[in-house]
């Protein structure tokens, strides 16, 4: 564990290195289109690399990075051009059932939203005087003495 | 993809696998290791690397440590397991058997007397 010790003794990362690190692999996730639960731990493990490498190298800066790990674009693509097809395709097929059922969601809560204005728009057209707004207007006649109701 | 990037990707797991048969290591040593074993002439970049850990991980040979190593940092060791030595075992054999016919192709061929890169 030589070579691990000498990672875990040398400097931290300062900010600079960590912005351009963040910086790096935010380019790379932009060009990786490949399901999450394959991405997540491939971005994990760049990012520590990157700050490995921006260790031993203070003054790296993007260039010095994209020389040594790749251009963004060209990292994301060789991921994706060596992961087996079988991989990919069952990482797309697992928890499609949760997919599914948000989608049903989705199209029930729209269909509600469709229903619910055609009744709307429906009361408004065919019952007239449904809804009907007035100015307020001042009535300044005496209030009535004696009771509605005959006596 | 050129000539060498064909024939690194058939040997990428060997030689990964055989980094892991002397100890646990993460990514980035195992490809600082590779260049400084091979004295700088099987460079491995860690895009080429990952996927390839990950199929030799969903086939039970390796298994993955996540270490914590500083503040939101964790670095993720690789270790080799029983059904991938034994797999490490065939593949150095059947490589090494190929390795042999092939040379026996290129001498046959006249072409034992090119020089290396």
């Amino acid at each position: 564990m030589n070579s691990s010790m000498n990672h875990s003794s040398a400097q931290a990362p300062g900010l600079q290195a960590q912005v351009l690190c963040r910086r790096y692999c935010g380019r790379v996730k932009r060009s990786l289109f490949c399901p999450a639960a394959l991405r997540r731990p491939v971005l994990s493990q760049l990012e520590e690399s990157v700050l490995l490498y921006l260790e031993e190298h203070p003054r790296a800066g993007m260039n010095e990075l994209c020389a040594h790990f790749g251009t963004p674009k060209a990292f994301a693509a060789n991921v994706l051009e060596n992961m087996e097809g079988e991989q990919l395709h069952r990482q797309l097929t697992c928890y499609r059932w949760r997919r599914v059922l948000a989608a049903m969601l989705v199209a029930l809560a729209l269909a509600y939203g469709v229903f619910y204005c055609a009744r709307l728009a429906i009361d408004y057209i065919c019952y007239p005087g449904y809804g009907n707004l007035s100015s307020i207007e001042e009535d300044t006649r005496p209030l009535p003495t004696t009771s509605p109701i005959g006596e | 993809m050129g000539v060498s990037e064909n024939l690194k990707r058939g040997v990428t797991e060997l030689v990964l696998l055989s980094l892991l048969a002397q100890r646990d290591m993460y990514g980035y040593e195992m490809s600082q290791e590779l260049q400084a074993r091979s004295g700088g002439k099987f460079i491995l970049q860690e895009s080429s690397m990952y996927p390839t850990l990950y199929r030799l991980e969903d086939k039970g040979y390796i298994t993955v440590t996540k270490q914590q190593v500083g503040r939101r940092r964790t670095r993720m060791y690789y270790h080799l397991e029983a059904a991938g030595r034994d797999y490490l075992q065939s593949s150095v054999a059947e490589y090494l058997s190929m390795q042999e016919g092939i040379r026996g192709i290129l001498t046959s061929c006249g072409m034992n007397e090119v020089e290396p890169v």
